[in-house]
């Protein structure tokens, strides 16, 4: 039974009492002042996370007066709130009574009031129905319109692709970004929603796992876990690793990054490692943020090279017999196939450590060191979000490799598991959680917001899906044809599913796109999608965002979308292990005439509902209190604990779920199933429980791909080495002789916050322009063999295109590769050359297309955002400036650089 | 009843909380009498000093929060010329926004105060003609109500800025272990340092003809300034590595392991944290 310190409510306000001045001279006026001002003070919790898709961290605490934001503070839990403790032999592990969000978050009000904000429905000047002028898109300015025109544009687009083309399929919805986490408002969904509901179709974008490729496109095959995307069930894993471990690698995994952004702060985890006495080995091509304060060791390798080191460690440990050979036997199958392939039976060419040296950079002497270090002691391997290797060219190689050499020593046997650092109670778990939580709790943290099948499932006909990585190629070079959906919670066996975008040989194909996203230039290919933009089949591009940026600059119609702080919404914390719920009032006024994306979608569909004669579409779209209240009617604060709609909103304001207690926890686990420090994999191990593949057990040979692709040679039954254009080996090199390296942004949620004036400050470069640049990384050896010195402004270049960023010399980087963040703002210095001067550096990626012959079934659509051969160069900006006068002309602020007004024809 | 920030270094992982949140609370916010508002950027009333140490492989990074000291002896203090800078009995060290004129009638650029503090962590805002500081968050601390500290120390996820009173036996005692930063300036500082990085020296032993890396070898450090002897064993990667060595010693490094030759690597001066980089062990 859950005791009454379940739940607490946190205090509504601050009040005021005893207002002491400090200053003698401070007249008694001027006190009665201050207090004055503090008592209209009002206190409201706000979403603290970009993640999107309706889930948040613990909510943050914003004080508001007279509609402006005061302050934003981390979240404090009560006092009596209690948090999770782990008790182990080494010690006891326990998490602050506070959540600290993300700085991006802590400094939301500057984002808020950004000169970026889209503050009036824009449009492109040169754009009409009949004369789109596609060729200016992203050269042209904008135009301030009124909401009437914008809405009458919107719907005689729509009414137009319908007559001209049958139904509404050649649009293409674009609603599946990371964005605000309000639970209503500000997600990214609505167009789905509104297409669906209009009933004649539309071209479903189906988000990719941008974030984990390899373990999606290839672990998945290994040892299952559908619905985590590929990685194990973390389950209890925490008290594993902390009560056996003895070693964790880092591979790539920066948890101060990417696991704050997502669900706050984390450092306590790397902490507990360090005080368990367990040592970190950091393996990855740069020393992150997190391993550069918490590794021990650094093993620094080439870009995506990954499978190759993880070949090389198998060898080792098949020639000196240091694999555990009975759990292979009992918990493996196909195992003799991978042991021939490693030691060269099949292909001649043994991958021994000399072998791996060549192509990771990793000395030969380390790999054996390495290799039986790990066998020796009880290691643990770590990731999060991202990390170069799973987000590369044929990332799947390397997914499926780690999960074969975990294997060889037993993945789930104690102290030797899967650990993954985003600490969500609602995903990566099966059965209790990752961290001491409440069955109940975490089974409300899983409560599933039904708007988001739109972003992660198949939307059946007349939905057409099209995976988000192809979306160029199937506008530029139809028809494209790829095996998998690419949606996040689908069966493995999708995998082998055949696609064909168009559906069919006389669809259109696509015509117009509806983009709540606003991101896929910074963040996908964004050359091959700027060229596809500016395609005349595409006869309007409409951008919904708050900000000005990035895709916007490309659009034809800009309408202008508010934050979370200028709206009433809930918060639902499932982010992170605290769950909880809270409700906020409106902050500050709208900004400009911007509306929420839910109010958008709900003023358009209350015209189509009338130009389509169709009045059930307004009642698709009911009023925002009415879905608010629906969801919180289903908490556990309303129906366990009879707080009503009303007392919440007005009185409560936020729920915090305590934890239970070390001795409940063992309670917990021992309902279901699992002993005091086990682990999912624990359980496996055990023989408790078997894994979602057909076996149920290791497959080192697919059963899948077995059955469904035999003969594939980039993805076969057994994984296999392949030597690629991108590898550090390749001929390609001559030309292009760095690998890039791009990870998470350490102070961005992707592209999202690049405008941040208080975080641009700390972290850009500033040029000898004055303009401040993206930063890239470059080691010592390097930069002096290309003259190029700290602050310097250099060019990065491939045959995609070319941007630019400021050098950061250091020692961070393994020589050969240059590290830069993705999802740097977009700031076009020529569109028809390709010269962007944002540092956006997934303007250069290629979309999966660049593996296949033109016309060849794509077979495995991965994203690639990593891990490519590129070439630097120092840069004199004044000739850019000569050549380009007009884009050095440009109003631009400065810190931010180009703002709104940048874009408007004034 | 002294405040006294303490700074773990050992524990700032160089988010970058404490200077957004000190941002939050000053860009934009007017807490007169305690201050003006700070500008939309250039002022770093809280700062994070990052130091990229060693060389690749052996690379750490250390990220060192400096904020105004409030100097029990504030050298500010003495050079104002208006009486704008004055000393609460708490120790908080303000400017009073009203009183200072930013020292523009001298016809200079940089305010006296400016230019005395040894730590810079004085600003002029040139559009209120002011010089502008940390306040230590007094208009929060002087709020009973207020329970959540200095914004920095509120919104640091690790704990590595402590803060608290002076007469707190808590306090007291990581004192005791602390370091202050520039002792020798003479400015007496309330903002105390733990774990401030002292240099390394670190390599990897390898048998290159073997292509091995060697386990087990005794490593020495001999501080030839100090008499004081060091000793590590390379580990399973074949590294060694002294941690805590003193800045601007020199030390005389030696590896010995039995069947190898011994080998003197030679005098390192320690003004930075030294990588010797993959040393050959040649077999006797």
């Amino acid at each position: 039974m859950i005791p009454t310190s379940f739940y607490n409510f946190l205090v509504e306000s601050v009040p005021s009492k005893n207002f002491s001045s400090p200053l003698k001279e401070v007249s008694k006026e001027e006190i009665e002042r201050i207090r004055r001002s503090k008592d209209e003070i009002r206190v409201e919790y706000l979403p603290s996370g970009l993640g999107g898709f309706g889930y948040s961290p613990p909510p943050m605490e914003v004080h508001v007066k007279n509609n402006k934001i005061i302050r934003i503070l981390p979240c404090h839990f009560p006092n009596d709130t209690r948090v999770w403790e782990i008790r182990a032999e080494r010690g006891v592990f326990t998490r602050p009574k506070k959540a600290v969000p993300h700085p991006h978050m802590l400094a939301y009000k500057n984002r808020v009031y950004s000169p970026t904000r889209v503050k009036y429905p824009l449009k492109r000047v040169d754009w009409s129905f009949d004369d789109p002028n596609p060729q200016n898109r992203g050269k042209s300015g904008f135009v301030r319109i009124t909401w009437d025109e914008a809405i009458d544009i919107i719907v005689k687009m729509i009414k137009r692709i319908k007559e001209k083309y049958g139904d509404t399929t050649p649009i293409l919805v674009q609603g599946d970004g990371h964005g605000q986490s309000g639970f209503l408002h500000t997600m990214h969904f609505y167009g789905h929603m509104l297409f669906d509901y209009l009933g004649s179709g539309w071209t479903q974008q189906i988000r990719n796992p941008d974030s984990w490729e390899g373990y999606y496109w290839g672990a998945k095959l290994v040892w299952g876990f559908d619905s985590t995307l590929g990685e194990p069930y973390q389950d209890g894993a925490w008290d594993n690793v902390l009560q056996y471990g003895e070693v964790v690698i880092f591979s790539g995994c920066d948890p101060e990054t990417t696991a704050a952004g997502f669900s706050s702060h984390v450092s306590h985890l790397c902490e507990a490692l360090k005080k368990a006495g367990i040592e970190i080995i950091a393996i990855s091509p740069d020393l992150n943020y997190s391993e550069a304060v918490w590794a021990d060791k650094w093993i620094p390798i080439n870009p995506c090279t990954d499978a190759a080191l993880y070949l090389a460690i198998a060898y080792v440990w098949f020639k000196e017999g240091l694999y555990d050979e009975d759990y292979v036997k009992t918990h493996c199958v196909g195992f003799e196939e991978f042991k021939k392939h490693v030691l060269g039976e099949d292909d001649g060419v043994p991958k021994t450590p000399e072998w791996a040296e060549k192509i990771t950079g990793i000395p030969q002497w380390t790999i054996k060191a390495l290799a039986r270090l790990w066998a020796k002691k009880r290691t643990s391997l770590a990731v999060v979000y991202g990390g170069s290797k799973i987000r590369g060219p044929y990332s799947h190689i390397a997914g499926r490799m780690e999960a074969y050499v975990l294997a060889m020593q037993g993945l789930g046997k104690p102290g030797r598991q899967f650990l993954r650092f985003w600490v969500s109670s609602r995903l990566n778990i099966k059965d209790i959680s990752l961290l001491p939580s409440y069955p109940e709790v975490v089974e409300e943290a899983r409560t599933y917001i039904e708007r988001t099948k739109y972003a992660f499932k198949v939307q059946p006909p007349p939905a057409v899906p099209l995976i988000k990585t192809l979306v160029p190629d199937a506008i530029l070079n139809p028809p494209v044809r790829w095996w998998c959906s690419g949606a996040q919670f689908n069966v493995v066996e999708d995998l082998f599913v055949k696609y064909k975008y168009p559906p069919r040989d006389d669809h259109p194909g696509i015509r117009m796109i509806w983009n709540e996203n606003a991101c896929y230039t910074t963040c996908w290919h964004g050359y091959k999608f700027i060229e596809a933009l500016r395609n005349p089949k595409i006869e309007f591009h409409l951008v919904i965002h708050p900000w000005f940026e990035n895709d916007a600059l490309f659009a034809d119609l800009v309408l202008p979308a508010l934050t979370d702080f200028e709206v009433e919404d809930l918060v639902v914390s499932a982010r992170s292990e605290v769950v909880g719920i809270a409700y906020h009032n409106r902050c500050i006024e709208p900004i400009g005439e911007s509306k929420s994306d839910y109010e958008i979608h709900r003023m358009i569909a209350e015209r189509l509902a009338k130009e389509f004669n169709k009045p059930e579409l307004i009642e698709k779209f009911p009023e925002p209190e009415t879905i608010l209240k629906e969801f919180y009617e289903n908490t556990l604060v309303f129906k366990r604990y009879g707080v009503s709609w009303e007392e919440f909103k007005t009185k409560k304001k936020i729920v915090i779920y305590s934890h239970p207690t070390w001795e409940e926890w063992i309670e917990i686990k021992k309902k279901f199933g699992y002993d005091v420090y086990d682990s999912f994999m624990s359980k496996f191990y055990k023989g408790k429980s078997a894994l979602e593949t057909p076996s149920g057990k290791i497959e080192y040979q697919s059963t899948l791909a077995l059955k469904h692709a035999p003969n594939d040679n980039e993805r076969p039954p057994v994984a296999k080495w392949i030597e690629h254009d991108e590898l550090p080996t390749s001929p390609k090199r001559k030309n292009y002789p760095f690998i890039v390296c791009s990870n998470h942004p350490r102070y961005r949620f992707h592209s999202q916050g690049d405008e941040i004036i208080w975080l641009r400050e700390i972290y850009k470069v500033k040029g000898p322009d004055g303009y401040l640049y993206e930063g890239v990384w470059i080691h010592p050896s390097d930069a002096e063999k290309l003259g190029i010195k700290n602050g310097d402004i250099v060019m990065i270049y491939n045959d995609y295109g070319s941007t630019l960023a400021g050098a950061i010399i250091t020692e961070r980087i393994i020589p050969g590769a240059i590290s830069i963040d993705h999802g740097a703002r977009v700031d076009m210095i020529s569109v028809d050359d390709r010269i962007d001067r944002g540092g956006a550096i997934d303007l250069l990626m290629p979309t999966p297309s660049f593996k296949y012959m033109p016309g060849e079934e794509i077979r495995v659509p991965e994203q690639v955002c990593s891990g490519i051969l590129v070439n630097i160069k120092k840069v004199n900006i004044n000739e850019l400036m000569n050549k380009y006068p007009e884009a050095f002309k440009r109003k631009m602020h400065p810190i931010i650089g180009p703002i709104t007004e940048t874009y408007l024809i004034v | 009843m002294g405040k006294i920030f303490i700074i773990d270094v050992s524990k700032c992982i160089g988010c970058m909380s404490c200077v957004i949140s000190c941002k939050d609370e000053y860009v934009g916010n007017d807490w007169s009498p305690y201050s003006k508002p700070q500008p939309e950027y250039g002022q770093f009333w809280i700062k994070v000093d990052t130091r990229e140490r060693g060389s690749i492989p052996k690379v750490k990074v250390s990220y060192i929060p400096i904020l105004c000291m409030h100097c029990d002896n504030p050298p500010c203090m003495k050079v104002c010329l208006t009486g704008a800078i004055t000393k609460r009995p708490d120790g908080i060290v303000l400017i009073d926004p009203n009183k200072c004129n930013g020292c523009r009638p001298l016809g200079i650029d940089k305010p006296l105060c400016a230019e005395a503090c040894p730590y810079n962590v004085i600003y002029f805002n040139s559009e209120l003609g002011i010089a502008q500081k940390c306040t230590g968050c007094a208009h929060l601390l002087d709020d009973p109500d207020w329970k959540y500290g200095p914004r920095c120390y509120d919104a640091c996820p690790t704990g590595a800025i402590i803060y608290g009173d002076e007469d707190e036996s808590r306090i007291k005692e990581l004192i005791k272990e602390a370091d202050v930063i520039g002792r020798e300036y003479g400015t007496k500082p309330r903002v105390y340092y733990l774990g401030l990085p002292k240099p390394f020296i670190a390599g990897c032993v390898v048998d290159l003809k073997e292509k091995e890396v060697v386990i087990g070898a005794k490593v020495t450090a001999l501080d030839l300034y100090t008499g004081k002897k060091y000793e590590v064993y390379t580990d399973e990667l074949g590294d060694f590595w002294f941690k805590d060595l003193e800045w601007n010693h020199r030390y005389l490094i030696k590896i010995e392991k039995s069947g190898y030759k011994d080998k003197i690597l030679g005098v390192y001066l320690t003004s930075k944290d030294i990588n010797v980089g993959t040393i050959n062990l040649e077999k006797a």
